[in-house]
């Protein structure tokens, strides 16, 4: 691709109509072929024709060097935002990912992962499911400056995806690997239910030594009356 | 001993057997619980946004200290304080010490890293998981 200085210099070589006198000034031909000498240069004889043909040509070169030094300014403006631009995204808590089921899942926006920030677009959790679906949970502005909560439908099938929070134009953080567990599954692990069950056989545990250690004692002292 | 009482004394084993067998399943200090998971913690805190880690690349490079191979150089950061101690003071007061591998570029931060809402088994968690044991 040519640099906008070559494009410049493309067009410096076409408005050289007149026949150059050989110089000696640095920088010029000497062979009276023009003030570029390139090989874009036409001969002399041929010179004016040629530009007249090819004026398209170089009306596009100059909308090629305005163009490109548009997006020069366009893409070194935006890399300059987006080395600026950045946030991380921090969970509450890690939701217990039941499938199929709904869980609020809050998270913090916090712009150069030290100010929180609110933001209206583009903000919520991204499941991308093992199947290669998407599916986006649009947040909510909740509480606290930079706080948001989703309600967040976690997929039916109880396996490992991927998930992240989108936050606007800062873009996509990953959360990693979402490990969902079915119902059932859940409910054996459950940090809610197991720690009462685990008393409720202990209780059932100690109630059936006791009735045991009775049997042998009354065993021992009446034979006869003892349970049999 | 009767059949009743054989059969209490049979039942209250295996019961036992079980219960303690399982006495931690589900439990808060289980590992199944994903709130002290230190891989998932380290995501889901947005910690791997920022630094490289054991098992992930940082998403953006703005001068932040790797931390994949903090089992390396975590106890020699501070004198007096074990690689445990460092990290979890460096997770729980990031603004304690200030790391010499931060670098405040142009993109990056000019102050310390945040202090993210941890209870202090989640800091153990994180400590650990970097500390890969």
């Amino acid at each position: 691709m040519l640099s906008v200085l070559d494009w410049h210099q493309l067009d410096r070589c076409r408005v050289t109509d007149e026949p150059v006198e050989p110089s000696d000034e640095p920088g010029r031909r000497v062979d009276g072929r023009g003030a570029c000498g390139s090989s874009w240069e036409p001969d002399p004889g041929l010179r004016c024709r040629t530009g007249m043909e090819h004026g398209w040509y170089h009306r596009f070169a100059r909308l090629g060097a305005v163009v490109v030094a548009a997006l020069a300014v366009v893409v070194g403006s935006g890399a300059s935002a987006s080395a600026g631009g950045w946030a991380i995204g921090s969970l509450d808590a890690i939701p217990e990912a039941t499938a199929g089921r709904t869980a609020d899942v809050g998270f913090t926006i916090l712009q150069h992962g030290v100010t929180p920030v609110d933001l209206t677009d583009d903000v919520g959790i991204e499941i991308v499911r093992a199947d290669g679906n998407v599916d986006f949970f649009a947040a909510e502005q909740d509480g606290e400056v930079g706080h948001y909560t989703a309600a967040v439908t976690f997929p039916t099938s109880s396996s490992d995806h991927s998930w992240n929070i989108r936050m606007g134009w800062f873009g996509s953080q990953e959360l990693g690997t979402l490990h969902v567990t079915s119902a059932a599954e859940d409910a054996f692990t459950s940090p809610t239910i197991w720690p009462t069950a685990r008393w409720v056989m202990l209780a059932l545990t100690v109630v059936l030594a006791v009735v045991s250690f009775w049997d042998l004692l009354v065993r021992r002292r009446h034979p006869r009356a003892a349970l049999s | 001993m009767s059949r009743l009482g054989q059969w209490a004394a049979t039942g209250a084993a295996t019961l036992g057997v079980i219960t303690v067998a399982t006495w931690n399943l589900g439990g808060p200090s289980s590992a199944a619980d994903p709130q002290l998971d230190g891989g998932q913690l380290f995501q889901a805190k947005g910690c791997a946004a920022c630094h490289t880690g054991p098992d992930t690349t940082a998403s953006f490079d703005a001068g932040f200290p790797s931390l994949a191979n903090a089992p390396d150089w975590a106890g020699a950061r501070r004198s007096g304080l074990t690689a445990s101690e460092y990290l979890a003071e460096s997770i729980a007061a990031p603004g304690v010490f200030i790391s010499p591998d931060f670098r405040a570029g142009q993109a990056g931060p000019t102050t310390a890293m945040p202090q993210l809402r941890l209870t202090s088994e989640q800091i153990d968690s994180l400590v650990d998981y970097l500390l890969r044991r």
